[in-house]
């Protein structure tokens, strides 16, 4: 690097001291010459008991490197390879030195580093310190075997949507539910024939609407106005017939209101909402409600169902052996799974839930105009599915109340409270439409940490081969997390 | 690279935008000088075009003369341009819109004849028969298809995707959704017309204006590309390159950091792209856009996926939710969701990287089996089950998360208040990286790490990410690594080479290879229970793998985790004795590279460096083949292959037996199989063209039989179109400025960068204004040292060389700020300054902290004309490789960086922000 800019005349001049720091770079750059400047090897050759090839750990240009090595191991030289068509023998002055870095007695576990270097004697195997105090030396077994239950425990359990349907025992029974916020518009067909609308508010399409609004009573207008949290359910076969409207008191007031239903009569008055909502296997999302067996599904990629109406079981269920749907039964307050063969659903089959362990989830606020509101729930022993608080702009701090988590660590079952918040997630897609959102959603609620420790940072080098770089990428997998980087995209 | 270093030498104009070759990549200047020079005697001589702030060491080697009586003698293109830092976009689409005028204004002239019949299709082997998939998920193809790029599609009318129809394929098949032709690239509606409204806001006035060039700059510019594209080529049109010929015409684009470090950076990328791609130099010889990586092994590792949004090979993390049927669809490959006869269970109907994927999953989450098919569907799904749905955090973010709460440490200077969608970040393990240096805004990121439960450091030195100031309950492991001789393993160059290292002696003394370290570490998690929810799993399979986690998944490179690595000593393929790493990295290689489709043995777990049957890069078939060469590779591994004498450049000049080069050996990506001796190529993106047009989808193309998804990008100015100056904005790239900017009105004008709409920057990040920090700050390097410094910084030959940070200054700001040569400067952001505010966070206590580091940057104030000096007026320069540990310390330059990032790539606006200068 010159000290500073040389302006002679527009020529670019170099000093005797610049071409000796520059080296080889310098010799090619020069408008002068073209040739690679080759040194060779300063080994004795006497001394050369083996020449091995490598590359230079520097730039991306991967210069060749020939590596003089003495019988006992001892490193004689690095120097350029000519037969490397990138760089042919030449280095920069980087490369150049790279027989320094080899033999710097700054490298830490070699006995060459003593305090005297770098303040430290780091001629040990492995080092560790707590906060600022010293380092002690250690064995690398001793280090190793101290980091693993440390990062295990940061990370928590991994625990995925697909093990749901483990978690639950024989026993429970649940006693309170809340539905995790049906995003979007869509209908429903149910086993029995009959339709059902969800959607809260206003995220349905004008097109959606209009399917709706010929089938439904009143005008679209009215739909966008009135739906808001609510579930339609159309109870008669040809579902044109009449309409019950299933839901807390404020909102059926608001169906009245905005002239969707004529009658109290048409409201079913419930403090609860009820539609479930549970992942199956394949992880398509399947959403049912007994006793009618709903199944609402959405398969993510392929976008939302054409039409109302061509959207049957079967056709949307259309991968996985042996599904089982779980789903909770308003009616019998029960957790229930169905399973489906690939053609048709078997009967539901209570699940009897239960154990020590609570099992905790999170799900979206009946009503919720934005996905960042959540409610904690969880289910302990016979107790059902418990709602710990109610709605909160974030989650990081549960307040203190019966059966609310209390903010402190802790590890129960396959889901474990961080103190520093909770491990799992409703981690949603941002790409996603909006059925995505309660897609994503619902795998929150299935006790997901989005098999994602998250709370464990994993920081990877450029500088290092490929094998040890997939090695490193493979244990941060098999670890179950992805938060990975090296060193920043170059 | 599209290219590699070795085909530099065949280019006859290099535009290096954003890089500093000389001092940065000094090996490509020798091929560089080789073409300019003609030292392969073919009759011509390669032109240097630089655009850049500064006035680089490469720049100076421009105006070497020419031979004015030689037509073929490009020299004559030679120029250094001078641009603000952050202006690039601007610049590419003011010469984009510079070329496409000049096209309709010379429609007599034959380089514009060419320039219109290859993008109307009546050009000669402009056009070529495709296979794609029919609605019914079987075969079909589509005739006289553009063979190159998109400009000839249809968009709708605010351009976020194409015109879509039901086209009949040739064995009269329905092929619906299939984007729709126009008769040529005058039709209004087609990608082409979209661009050229788009860049036709980039006026040469305007463009000037913006970047502080001339209009004579764009000019010359744009006469570069023209006199050096396809369309001056003497082979236009034939079905074969000449790139020996005198009239043979390629440019290619050099670019590095100068290029992606902005909140645009994707962008001006994508803009690189775009000119040399309509302007035909993709694909050729000596043409491409080449990426100048930074770190010998950036590349390997980014194949890797070591990155918070991929694993190996380029896929993406499957998602929260994804089916595996789903994930596997959208990959590159063929059609198996909707159709009946490609279960994706079946490894046989797999394409190549859906069959990696496959392969990979088996060989990391449980054990390959013998025969290809012996997994059941429900076992396989419980080995999908063991990846990790869903994205990390990237990197800025990432050091934010570990913060603390204001309630736990009020003067800390970040906070971070925790979710249960985004938790606090607890442990970090830091491997070969040194982020107390790398990352910008260095005040949040040693606040972070500063509140760290847990700190595991591996390196060769103990370095300023190990011996940062911890909080007293912090605990902090540092383990040694060696150096690259003492390792074994592939490493790829920035050309996609690979290539093996020997392991020329046992790791000294108490330090270890990565290999070694990382088995052991793995082996300790195993002991600590890490990978109970993948033994979960296995309980659940029929066909179940036996033995510890250990064993299984990591037991099968070579070494059982007890005892010393470095005792194995067994034989390769060829019968070569490989000693400790170098058994275990050939065991990986071998994982990774083999054939994807083999019936034996293992089946390669990376598609993009294996492929089926000969094509992989470890394979048994050691002959002449993957390209015929006329030379046996010998080797099963090919990363050993060193067939590196000039006289085996082979016809293709490109070396194809020298290590490997993926995908499948091909030197040069999208060569359309033009160029004799080299592997064959295409456009791998749907529809076997590259896309001009960023489409506003990332539906699937069912009928793309390559990609089959359309990658789109987040950049959104945040003043959209209101302002008149955004046509396609996101669909084309479009200019906006820094987040810190010298130029409010242009801000106001332009805007700034978003992802769709979200800031690329957090709310807590300190933003200063130009009223207060009048200068622009950039970043620098230079050949002396590397990166963050722990290596170069160790080293007492690259210390001697260069000792002290310094500041690039031009003579008219040192005479207005009182700077003379030699002094200490103490530069100042929004964010702090090189002397005072970050000590506090640097390491106390028994660690002493190193004084020598807060002198501020030492002054090389410019000498000459204000135009002819390293920076314009108004700018200011200076390295990043400096810290407080080491042999040479220095004032950190990312205490002073804005730690904005790009829309995509997230990599932080290091190369422009604002400052203030004082005498330190």
């Amino acid at each position: 690097m010159a000290t500073r800019d040389q302006d002679s005349g527009g020529k670019f001049q170099l000093s005797r001291r610049d071409f000796v720091k520059v080296g080889a770079a310098a010799a090619a750059a020069g408008a002068v010459g073209v040739d690679w400047a080759v040194a060779p090897s300063r080994a004795n050759a006497a001394d050369v008991a083996h020449t091995y090839s490598t590359t230079c750990p520097y730039c991306s240009a991967q210069c060749g490197q020939q590596v003089d090595v003495a019988a006992d191991g001892t490193v004689l030289d690095i120097y350029g390879d000519p037969n490397n068509p990138t760089s042919r023998g030449g280095l920069c002055a980087k490369g150049a030195g790279a027989y320094q870095l080899v033999t710097n007695e700054r490298r830490i576990g070699v006995s060459e580093h003593t305090a005297a270097v770098d303040g430290f004697d780091f001629t040990g195997q492995a080092w560790k310190r707590v906060g600022d105090s010293a380092w002690t030396a250690m064995t690398l077994d001793a280090a190793m075997t101290e980091i693993a239950p440390k990062l295990v425990a940061a990370r928590g359990p991994v625990a995925d949507a697909d093990t749901l349907y483990d978690l639950f025992t024989a026993g429970d029974v649940v006693d309170e539910v809340t539905y995790t916020g049906f995003s979007g518009l869509t209908t429903i067909k149910l086993a029995d024939g009959s339709y059902m609308v969800a959607t809260n508010g206003n995220k349905a399409t004008p097109t959606e609407l209009a399917v709706l609004a010929a089938g439904l009573p009143g005008s679209a207008a009215a739909y966008v106005a009135a739906f808001d949290g609510l579930v339609f359910k159309a109870t008669d076969p040809a579902w044109k017939a009449s309409y019950t409207f299933v839901g807390r008191s404020d909102l059926g007031a608001k169906m009245l209101a905005a002239g969707v239903f004529a009658n109290t009569a048409d409201i079913v008055v419930d403090a609860g909402v009820y539609y479930a909502y549970v992942v199956a296997v394949t992880g398509e999302m399947h959403v049912l409600t007994s006793p009618d067996m709903l199944v609402w599904t959405y398969d993510a990629p392929l976008g939302k169902p054409a039409s109302v109406g061509t959207m049957t079981s079967p056709t949307v269920l259309k991968s996985g052996a042996n599904l089982k749907v779980w789903y909770v039964d308003i009616v019998a307050q029960k957790l229930q799974y169905a399973s489906f063969d690939g053609s048709a659903w078997s009967a539901a089959t209570n699940v009897t839930v239960g154990g020590s362990d609570p099992i905790w989830f999170v799900g979206h606020p009946v009503v919720s105009a934005t996905s960042a509101e959540y409610t904690l729930y969880y289910v302990l022993g016979s107790g059902g599915i418990k709602k710990a608080i109610a709605p909160v702009a974030t989650p990081a701090v549960f307040a203190a109340a019966t059966n609310v988590y209390d903010g402190a660590a802790k590890s129960e079952g396959n889901v474990s409270l961080a103190a520093s918040g909770i491990c799992f997630s409703t981690y949603a897609q941002p790409d996603d439409d909006d059925i995505g959102w309660a897609y994503s959603d619902i795998k929150g609620l299935a006790f997901s940490n989005n098999n994602n420790a998250r709370t464990v940072m994993f920081f990877g080098s450029s500088h290092m081969n490929n094998e040890p770089n997939n090695l490193y990428r493979k244990i941060i997998a098999t670890f179950g997390t992805s938060l990975t980087e090296h060193q920043a995209r170059i | 690279m599209t290219n590699n270093w070795v085909d530099l030498g065949f280019s006859t104009c290099f535009i290096v935008q954003g890089a500093n070759p000389v001092e940065n990549h000094p090996a490509s200047i020798a091929h560089l000088n080789s073409a300019r020079f003609d030292t392969n005697g073919r009759g011509r001589n390669a032109a240097l075009v630089v655009i850049d702030p500064r006035q680089t060491r490469t720049a100076r080697m421009i105006k070497a003369g020419y031979d004015s009586t030689n037509t073929n003698d490009m020299r004559k293109h030679d120029r250094f341009v001078r641009i603000r830092p952050g202006t690039n976009v601007a610049f590419n689409n003011g010469v984009l819109n510079s070329i496409i005028t000049w096209m309709y204004a010379n429609p007599t002239d034959q380089r514009s004849i060419n320039f219109f019949a290859w993008h109307n299709g009546t050009a000669d082997n402009s056009l070529a028969t495709r296979a794609v998939t029919a609605d019914d998920g079987l075969a079909s193809s589509v005739a006289a298809w553009p063979k190159y790029c998109d400009t000839r599609l249809k968009t709708n009318a605010t351009g976020t995707d194409y015109q879509r129809e039901t086209v009949t394929g040739v064995n009269g098949k329905a092929i619906s959704n299939f984007p729709v032709r126009a008769a040529n690239i005058e039709d209004a509606e087609c990608v082409f017309q979209r661009l050229k409204a788009h860049v036709a806001k980039y006026t040469a006035a305007i463009t000037a204006d913006i970047c502080g060039c001339t209009e004579a700059d764009i000019a010359a510019v744009r006469d570069a590309y023209i006199d050096n594209s396809r369309f001056a080529s003497s082979d236009f049109g034939a079905a074969a390159m000449t790139q020996n010929a005198a009239g043979y015409r390629a440019a290619c684009i050099m670019y590095a950091m100068g290029a992606t470090q902005f909140t645009t950076g994707s962008q001006g990328v994508r803009g690189y792209a775009q000119i040399q791609t309509i302007m035909g130099n993709m694909g050729r010889a000596g043409g491409g856009i080449n990426a100048l990586r930074g770190i010998h092994n950036v590349q390997g590792s980014t194949d890797m996926g070591v990155l918070f949004d991929l694993i190996p090979g380029y896929s993406g993390n499957p998602g929260v939710g994804t089916t595996y049927p789903n994930y596997s669809n959208a990959l590159f490959g063929n059609r198996v969701v909707g159709t009946t006869t490609n279960s994706p269970y079946v490894p046989a109907n797999l394409g190549l990287q859906q069959r990696g994927f496959y392969n990979m999953t088996t060989a990391w989450f449980g054990e390959q089996q013998d025969a290809v098919d012996t997994y059941s569907s429900a076992d396989f799904e419980a080995l999908y089950a063991c990846w990790p749905k869903g994205n990390g955090v990237q990197h800025i973010e990432s050091f934010r998360r570990m913060c603390p709460t204001a309630a736990e440490n009020p003067t800390a200077a970040y906070h971070y208040a925790p979710t249960a969608a985004a938790p606090r970040i607890s442990a970090c393990v830091v491997w070969g990286q040194n982020p107390a240096i790398t990352e910008p805004n260095q005040s949040a990121v040693r606040t972070g790490l500063y509140n760290l439960d847990l700190l595991v450091v591996t390196d060769m030195f103990a370095n300023e990410t190990a011996q940062c100031s911890r909080k007293s309950t912090g605990v902090t492991y540092l383990l040694p690594a060696c150096s690259h001789v003492e390792e074994s393993g592939s490493v790829t160059s920035s050309g996609r080479w690979i290539q093996w290292r020997d392991r020329c002696r046992a790791p000294k003394d108490n330090s270890k290879s990565d290999l070694e370290l990382l088995l052991k570490f793995a082996k300790a998690l195993d002991g600590a229970n890490a990978f109970s929810h993948i033994e979960a799993r296995w309980a659940t399979m029929t066909n179940k793998p036996v033995g510890s986690a250990y064993n299984v998944l990591y037991g099968k490179y070579g070494w059982d985790g007890t005892g010393s690595m470095e005792a194995i000593s067994l034989p390769d393929a060829e019968g070569v004795t490989l000693k400790g790493s170098e058994h275990v990295a050939e065991q990986i290689f071998k994982e990774m590279c083999s054939p994807l489709n083999a019936t034996t043995g293992i089946q390669g777990t990376l598609w993009i460096y294996s492929g089926n049957d000969t094509a992989s890069a470890y394979n048994a078939a050691t002959g002449d083949n993957n390209p015929a060469v006329g030379i046996n590779w010998g080797k099963a591994n090919r990363a050993k292959s060193r067939a590196g004498a000039y006289a085996q450049a082979g016809t293709s000049g490109q070396y194809a037996r020298y290590g490997w080069a993926w995908l499948l050996n091909r030197r040069i990506f999208y060569n359309n199989s033009e160029l004799a001796g080299d592997v064959n190529d295409v456009f791998v993106a749907p529809g076997f063209i590259a896309r001009i047009l960023t489409i506003n989808t990332n539906t699937l193309a069912d009928w793309s039989t390559l990609y089959r998804a359309y990658n789109t990008l987040a950049d959104m100015p945040d003043v959209g179109t209101s302002t008149g100056m955004h046509v396609y904005p996101g669909r084309f790239p479009a200019y906006t400025e820094p987040y810190e900017s010298p130029r409010p009105d242009l801000v106001t004008k332009w805007g700034k960068n978003t992802a769709n709409g979200s800031a690329l920057i957090f709310a807590d990040s300190p933003v200063g204004a130009v009223a207060d920090f009048p200068l622009v700050l950039t970043s620098i390097r230079c050949v002396e040292h590397f990166q963050g410094g722990p290596i170069t910084r160790n080293n007492a030959w690259n210390v001697d060389a260069e000792p002290d940070p310094w500041i690039e200054i031009n003579s008219a700001d040192a005479i207005k700020y009182g700077i003379a040569d030699g002094m200490w400067v103490n530069v100042i952001t929004a964010r702090g300054d090189s002397i005072h505010t970050q000590e506090a966070l640097t390491a106390g206590g028994a660690l002493a902290p190193v004084a020598n580091w807060t002198k501020g940057f030492k002054a090389r104030v410019g000498v000459g004309t204000l135009a002819n000096q390293r920076v314009a007026p108004g700018t200011v320069a200076i390295p990043w490789h400096w810290g407080d540990r080491g042999l040479g310390v220095g004032a950190r330059a990312n205490d002073l960086c804005i730690d904005s990032w790009d829309a995509n790539t997230m990599i932080p606006e290091f190369k422009a922000c604002l400052c203030k200068i004082e005498k330190a």
